[in-house]
């Protein structure tokens, strides 16, 4: 699980208080939450997994924050409109922000969540909706995979069943009746 | 430091995290509490479950009773300490078999890389130190600054763990390498017009 040469990058899962980079290796999910100089990584093993989703949803901060950026630049552009030159770079920023900002109001974000037993992760897809849709697909049938290896494991680990030879009473007197009667 | 979140209790709802009620289906859902739509897929994951030999079923011969638990038979014996332990003690590790005691001090001292959950991040540190040379590097602080710069980058590079980033620590390597080649460029102009 510790060797990184298997494991393949599949995404992120940013936020205000949050930096995760989201790993996908042959036994599981692993996250890796950035928290300053360190890395902790968490892990949400196949075999664990009770429910994976995929749903879109709009990412308010990043509208907040680009909005912002074409406020002070759009600004800065209008109040500098004698220095052209000035003027044009600064209105150029707020172009860039307003065009990425009206794309994600439009498309939203998708998000795949994976909730294990004891951990879980979510990874969060920009402008990639059928890559979401994808990985969805994927993680599903590799936890499906995986679970029904494990079933397989403990069916075969499992004892094999005793059988108790059951000794053979003598027949009581009332049956000895019936059958005679039975014959008759 | 990151902000503490609530402890995690089993599958929510992925828009407002609230506890989703157990009859769930495949395909899309909707969540009681906040009306959000998601698609979802849910698995039963099947349960593992030690099969304990108990001390009176092993019969009289050889019978030894696990250090932890005295009912239960022991079945094998730590790598590390040699303690005797049941299929219920028994933990199977990189390094072979061991008793929870051990365990619990080599994943804490950090030894069993398997259970290493914290890394140090070389490639940010080598970032920061790169732009604090840069920063600085008028003052000749680029050479010092640049060369710790350089010893993250590498052990960034060298260990694929400790590093959020590939691209990251490639950059802080080169801005280094920019840091002590300026702050050496700063050196070279003061001595030569003296």
């Amino acid at each position: 699980m510790n060797d990184t040469a298997t494991r393949t990058r599949i995404g992120r899962n940013n936020d205000f208080a949050t930096r995760q980079i989201i790993y996908r290796t042959p036994l599981g999910i692993e996250v890796d939450e950035l928290d300053h100089f360190e890395v902790v990584r968490k892990r949400v093993f196949y075999d664990d997994v009770l429910l994976v989703t995929l749903h879109r949803q709009q990412t308010w901060g990043f509208l907040v924050l680009t909005a912002l950026v074409v406020l002070l630049f759009g600004g800065l552009a209008v109040v500098a409109k004698d220095v052209a030159p000035l003027a044009m770079t600064l209105g150029a920023v707020a172009a860039v922000a307003l065009v990425f900002g009206t794309i994600r109001l439009l498309y939203q974000v998708e998000v795949v969540s994976v909730f294990g037993r004891r951990s879980k992760a979510s990874i969060r897809f920009g402008f990639r909706r059928a890559r979401a849709a994808q990985m969805f697909n994927e993680i599903c049938a590799n936890v499906a995979a995986a679970q029904r290896r494990l079933a397989r494991e403990i069916a075969a680990n499992e004892p094999p069943e005793e059988t108790v030879a059951v000794e053979e009473l003598p027949p009581m007197p009332g049956d000895a009746q019936s059958d005679s009667a039975a014959v008759e | 430091m990151a902000i503490p979140r609530p402890a995690y209790a089993g599958p929510q709802c992925p828009r407002c995290r609230a506890t989703l009620p157990e009859e769930l289906h495949d395909g899309p859902n909707v969540c009681l509490h906040c009306l959000g739509d998601f698609e979802a897929r849910v698995f039963h994951p099947p349960q593992r479950s030690a099969r304990v030999l108990q001390l009176a079923q092993s019969g009289p011969d050889g019978a030894v009773s696990c250090a932890n638990h005295a009912r239960n038979a022991a079945v094998a014996a730590c790598d590390r300490c040699g303690l005797l332990i049941c299929s219920l003690c028994q933990l199977e590790v990189e390094s072979g078999k061991l008793c929870p005691a051990c365990f619990e001090r080599l994943s804490q001292e950090g030894a069993a890389d398997t259970t290493k959950t914290r890394f140090r991040d070389y490639g940010s540190l080598a970032g920061v130190w790169a732009f604090a040379g840069l920063f600085f590097s008028a003052l000749m602080l680029g050479i010092p600054l640049g060369l710790l710069s350089l010893y993250y980058a590498i052990k960034a590079l060298r260990r694929p763990e400790s590093r959020s980033s590939l691209t990251f620590a490639i950059f802080a390597l080169c801005l280094a390498l920019v840091d002590i080649g300026l702050s050496f460029a700063m050196l070279l102009s003061l001595f030569g017009r003296k």
